[in-house]
């Protein structure tokens, strides 16, 4: 702003202004022209000037200023106000999550814990099994009797091949059921069974075996080996009491 | 064994079909039978003291059936039967049908006992057990047979197995009598040791290990990585079938030489078997407490189909001399009949059992 006549202006307090802010009207409605007469006469022989574009750059730097340490300072508090949130989101997720696999972790340890004591429970029956065996073998006819036990089980299987897990269960279950009853009757005393028809149904398939066969008209491949007549004579030898040291 | 007097073997004359021996020729007592998870082999010895061996492998293949295929494979002297109105191929012509067909053999026997996969296992081995041996010269007739001994690294027992098989040797008229893979390979091939060394039977399922004292043995386990180990290991890095990887193993492969990608990976699995094996022996020898003391450096002899490749013998000398070994041991060597000893060893049990 320039003026013919110079004129002394006191800036307005508080013209925080902004983008919006008419800095030259309000400098204009702030001030009043006073004639440099009336200055002389009150003793002023000298007042500095002050360009009307330089109050306004003043003034706009002024506020720029203000606005960016304010932006700044609002900044910090938003910034600790997100970490704070999210730390304690943070912690409420992180805690569900240590629950979730705290319990995870629980089921596993149950079944842990219920497969050991099936698996004990397993070695115990075994144990169980392998003594009564032995205590039969003592007796006599012990391993017929348990072959026994196994073919009647598996004669009453579909197919009879017992080859699987499912079947060799209940196969053990059926022997383990039939020694307790054997130790429950006189003696350990075996049950008569016929032991053609078990093992006809050990080797039953549903469509016979020898229903379509031409094995018996096959060679099968046949090799000669070295003898064993003298490797025979030293066994003879040493279970006569000879062997390697006797013969010298 | 009993501990009779050590008289001639007592003969009876035999027929062909009823032996499963040289035909025309007297046989004398007494069967040995090696029931392997890869190979069934079958021992007799007429009076001449020749010994015949039956050797069939343990595997069916079932195919399609019709008229045409059933003649063909008798005109081929291939053995099928048909079960459950499945036309089944059994024997070596199965592993050969396998590899034309790139298909996997069926096996009835898994990790040196009865498979429990295979439901039509049993009546296969039956079917194939009376090929072999045909019936008893008179009846109650001694067979010994080989089970495998307790493994020490897998959690099963071979107690099932025994009873099925001496099962099925009964009702075909013998007197069943099961032997240790391990102590049979001990009777064919330690005699002139005193029958005192290390016997290992290195099979498709298991390896049967056996430490013998003047025919008695010490000590017998088993270890599950074996033959079939290998065939499956190289069948997965090679993208092939197992059944292929067999025949390669086969075919001559020397384990010291591989000349291609896939030898190559044949030898990495059986120099890693062969150390496995070994460090399980010696674990097994520095943990037994009933282990005799030897006065004499002993010998080690390995039979079986898996110590046939080439090499294997200088791979094994190889991987012992990184060892300490807890026995004195004086030599390493591969049976005479590697895949005949077992059944060799039995035979010799039951003719010395009369």
């Amino acid at each position: 702003m320039t003026t013919a006549n110079p004129t002394v202006t006191s800036l307005p307090r508080g013209s925080a202004g902004s983008e919006g802010v008419d800095i030259r009207g309000v400098i204009s409605g702030s001030t009043s022209d006073v004639a440099l007469s009336e200055l002389s006469k009150k003793g002023f022989k000298q007042v500095k000037v002050l360009n009307q574009a330089v109050i306004q750059k003043l003034i706009s730097e002024a506020v720029d200023r203000v606005i960016s340490n304010r932006a700044q300072k609002i900044g910090r508090e938003e910034r600790e106000k997100v970490i704070h949130e999210s730390k304690s989101q943070f912690e409420a997720l992180a805690k569900e999550r240590i629950q979730r696999e705290r319990d995870r972790i629980g089921e596993l340890e149950r079944a842990n814990e219920s497969l050991l004591t099936e698996t004990e429970d397993l070695r115990r029956r075994l144990k169980e099994s392998e003594a009564e065996i032995q205590r039969l073998s003592q007796q006599g006819g012990g391993t017929e009797a348990l072959m026994e036990s196994l073919l009647e089980r598996l004669q009453g299987m579909p197919g009879a091949a017992g080859g699987n897990l499912g079947q060799m269960e209940k196969s053990l279950e059926a022997i383990a059921s039939k020694l307790e009853r054997l130790q429950a009757g006189s003696g350990g005393g075996t049950e008569v069974v016929d032991k053609e028809v078990l093992l006809d149904a050990l080797f039953r398939t549903s469509g016979g075996i020898e229903a379509e066969s031409n094995m018996a008209q096959v060679k099968v491949k046949e090799a000669k080996a070295g003898g064993v007549k003298g490797t025979l004579a030293k066994l003879k030898a040493l279970q006569k009491g000879g062997g390697k040291d006797g013969d010298s | 064994m009993g501990t009779h007097e050590a008289t001639e073997p007592k003969v009876h004359s035999a027929s062909a079909a009823a032996a499963g021996g040289a035909k025309n020729s007297k046989l004398e007592l007494g069967r040995g039978l090696d029931v392997g998870t890869a190979n069934l082999a079958s021992a007799c010895q007429d009076v001449e003291g020749n010994v015949t061996i039956k050797l069939q492998r343990n595997a069916f293949i079932d195919i399609e059936a019709d008229d045409y295929t059933r003649t063909m494979l008798t005109k081929l002297n291939v053995q099928y039967v048909v079960i459950n109105g499945k036309m089944v191929v059994v024997g070596d012509p199965a592993f050969e049908l396998a590899n034309i067909f790139n298909r996997e053999m069926r096996r009835p026997m898994k990790d040196g006992v009865i498979s429990p996969k295979e439901t039509e296992a049993m009546p296969i081995e039956k079917l194939l057990l009376e090929n072999l041996l045909g019936t008893p010269t008179q009846p109650n007739e001694n067979c010994y047979f080989s089970v495998p001994a307790d493994p020490i690294d897998a959690d099963f027992n071979v107690v099932y197995h025994k009873g099925l098989f001496s099962g099925i040797l009964k009702k075909m008229g013998y007197n069943p009598k099961p032997l240790l893979e391990g102590h049979s390979v001990v009777f064919a091939e330690l005699a002139n040791d005193d029958f005192t060394g290390i016997g290992i039977s290195c099979g498709g399922g298991m390896f049967n290990i056996c430490v013998s004292y003047k025919s008695i043995p010490a000590l017998s386990f088993s270890t599950s990585r074996a033959g079939d180990w290998i065939d499956r290991n190289v069948a997965t890095v090679l993208g092939i079938k197992a059944s292929r990887a067999t025949a390669i193993k086969e075919k001559g492969v020397n384990i010291l030489n591989p000349r291609n990608r896939e030898e190559e990976a044949v030898e990495i699995y059986y120099r890693n078997l062969i150390s496995y094996t070994l460090e399980n022996i010696k674990r097994r020898f520095e943990s037994a407490s009933g282990m005799p003391t030897f006065p004499e450096p002993v010998e080690i002899v390995c039979s079986g189909g898996t110590s046939l490749v080439g090499g294997f013998i200088e791979v094994f000398k190889d991987e012992f001399d990184r060892i300490k070994f807890p026995i004195p041991v004086k030599n390493i060597r591969r049976a005479e009949d590697a895949l005949y000893s077992v059944a060799k060893g039995c035979l010799v049990a039951a003719l010395s059992d009369i």
